[in-house]
C-alpha cells in the first residue's frame, strides 16, 4: 500500500513536472491546438492553474497554523501571550474585513497604509543602522584578507557614490567615481554573474533531482 | 466639532507605528514588539484575503454560484472545477496529523510544478542569458577594435572583459565542491583549482561589498525619508493643518 501511494505521488510529481517543463522549450504557437502535443499544452495550463490554487490553499493552511499556534499561546498564557493576542486580533480583523468588504476596500487599505506600509519602510530604515553595525563588527572581529576586501570595496563604493563624503567636483572625486564604476561594472559584475550561474546550476540540479524522483519532499 | 479627515488619522497612526519600530535603536522593547506582532497579524490577514479574493473564490466558489452543481457533470467542468475542488480538499488533510498522508497527492503536484518552474526558469532566465552575455564579451564583434577607435579605449575594454570572465570562472570554480579523494581519505583539488577558488572568494567579497554599499545607501535614504515623514507630521500638527 505504501509503495503504491509513493509511486502514485512520484508519478504525479514527475508527470506534471515534465509537462510544465516542456512548455519552456517548445514553441507552443507553432503546434496545432487539436494535436496530441497541443492537448498536452492545454493540460499544462490547467496544471499550472491547479498549482496556483494549491499554493493559495497551502497559504490558507499556513495562516490557520499561525492562528492555532498563537491561540494556544494565549489560552495557556505562556510567555509573550499578550503579543500573540494582539496578533490574533489584527489577523482576524483584517481577514474578516478583507473577506467581507474586499481587500481593496477603504477600511482594509486604511490598515494597509497606516500600519503595514510604515512598518515595512521603518524596518528597512532600521536596516541602515543594523547594516552599519554589522560592518563595524566585521572589521573588529574578523581581520583576514577577504573581510578587508569586502569592507574596502564597500568603502570605495560609498566614497565614489557621493555626494556627502567628498565634494562632487575635483580630481579626487572623479578618481573615486571612476574606481567605483570599475568595481561595479567589471569586478562585481563578473562576480555577480558567477554567483548567479552558480545559483542557477544548483537550482537546476535540485529541481532535476525532484523531477527524477531522487528527492521526494512530498512524503514517504 | 470639526470632522477629522481619514488621511489625517492614517498619517498619525503611521507616525506612531514608525516611532514604535524605530525605538528598536535603543534595544528590543515593548513598543517594537507590539508593532511587529500587529504587522504580522495584518500582513497575514491581508495575504489571506488576497488569496481568497483572487484565487480561491474565482476558481472554487464563483463557478458554483454562477452555474450551480450542473457544472460538475460536464467534462470541461470536471477539469476546471471538480479536480481543483478535490485537490484543495485533499490538501486540507494536511491539517490533521492522522490524515496528513492523504495530503501528499496535491503536495506532489505542487512540488512537481514548482521543480519544473525552477528548472525552466533557471535555464531560460539565468543560465542561457548569463552564459550568452559572458561569451558575447569576447566575440569578435565586441572584442576586436572598431574603425577609428583609440587603442587605449579598446585595450581598456578588452582587459575589463577578460577580467569579468576571469571573475565569473573563478567564482564558479569556488562553487565547485567536487574534489579528488586521496589515499588518506581526505579530499584535494589541483593547485590551479585552489588558486582560482581563492581568487573566486576575493571576487565574491568584492561583489558582496558592492551589494552591501548599495543596500546601505538605499536604507539610509529610506531612514531619511522616515525622519522627513515624522517631521512633516509634527509640522502639520503644530501648524494645525
Amino acid at each position: 500500500m505504501k509503495i503504491g501511494t509513493y509511486l502514485l505521488w512520484a508519478a504525479m510529481a514527475v508527470g506534471t513536472g515534465i509537462i510544465v517543463l516542456l512548455g519552456y522549450f517548445v514553441q507552443i504557437d507553432q503546434i496545432p491546438a487539436d494535436s496530441l502535443i497541443g492537448n498536452i499544452f492545454t493540460l499544462r495550463l490547467l496544471i499550472m492553474g491547479w498549482a496556483v490554487l494549491l499554493a493559495a490553499v497551502a497559504l490558507g493552511i499556513g495562516l490557520f497554523n499561525l492562528f492555532l499556534v498563537h491561540w494556544t499561546k494565549v489560552s495557556r498564557q505562556g510567555p509573550g501571550w499578550k503579543y500573540s493576542a494582539i496578533l490574533i486580533v489584527a489577523f482576524v480583523l483584517t481577514l474578516l474585513l478583507g473577506l467581507i468588504l474586499g481587500p481593496d476596500s477603504r477600511v482594509v487599505l486604511f490598515l494597509f497604509n497606516s500600519i503595514q506600509v510604515p512598518v515595512e519602510t521603518s524596518l528597512m530604515a532600521l536596516l541602515a543602522i543594523t547594516l552599519s553595525l554589522a560592518g563595524f563588527r566585521l572589521v573588529a572581529q574578523r581581520r583576514d584578507l577577504i573581510s578587508l576586501v569586502f569592507v574596502g570595496t564597500a568603502l570605495l563604493v560609498l566614497i565614489g557614490s557621493g555626494p556627502g563624503i567628498l565634494s562632487t567636483e575635483g580630481l579626487f572625486f572623479s578618481f573615486f567615481a571612476g574606481l567605483r564604476n570599475w568595481l561595479v561594472q567589471v569586478a562585481a559584475a563578473g562576480g555577480a554573474r558567477g554567483i548567479l550561474l552558480g545559483v542557477a546550476l544548483g537550482s537546476i540540479v535540485t529541481g532535476l533531482r525532484v523531477l527524477l524522483a531522487v528527492d521526494r519532499p512530498y512524503g514517504e | 466639532m470639526p470632522e477629522v479627515p481619514l488621511d489625517f488619522i492614517e498619517m498619525i497612526v503611521a507616525a506612531f507605528i514608525t516611532v514604535m519600530i524605530l525605538s528598536y535603536v535603543i534595544g528590543d522593547n515593548v513598543l517594537f514588539r507590539i508593532a511587529t506582532y500587529l504587522f504580522i497579524g495584518i500582513a497575514s490577514g491581508f495575504a489571506g484575503a488576497i488569496a481568497w479574493e483572487n484565487i480561491v473564490k474565482p476558481t472554487l466558489v464563483q463557478p458554483l454560484i454562477d452555474d450551480g452543481l450542473i457544472k460538475l457533470l460536464s467534462p470541461e467542468g470536471a477539469l476546471t472545477f471538480l479536480i481543483p475542488w478535490m485537490l484543495a480538499l485533499f490538501m486540507l488533510f494536511k491539517l490533521s496529523p492522522r490524515l496528513s498522508r492523504f495530503g501528499g497527492f496535491p503536495v506532489a503536484l505542487l512540488v512537481g510544478v514548482g521543480a519544473a518552474v525552477v528548472v525552466g526558469g533557471s535555464i531560460t532566465g539565468t543560465l542561457v542569458p548569463q552564459s550568452m552575455a559572458a561569451a558575447g564579451m569576447l566575440s569578435p564583434a565586441t572584442a576586436l577594435p572598431t574603425a577609428g577607435e583609440p587603442l587605449s579605449i579598446w585595450l581598456e575594454g578588452l582587459i575589463s572583459a577578460l577580467l569579468t570572465i576571469v571573475a565569473t570562472i573563478s567564482v564558479l570554480i569556488y562553487f565547485r565542491f567536487s574534489a579528488q579523494r586521496d589515499l588518506t581519505g581526505g579530499t584535494r583539488r589541483s593547485r590551479i583549482a585552489e588558486v582560482f577558488a581563492y581568487l573566486g572568494q576575493i571576487f565574491i567579497a568584492v561583489t558582496f561589498g558592492v551589494m552591501y554599499a548599495g543596500a546601505l545607501m538605499a536604507t539610509i535614504v529610506v531612514l531619511a525619508q522616515r525622519f522627513q515623514f515624522l517631521h512633516d507630521v509634527v509640522t502639520r500638527i503644530v501648524g494645525g493643518a
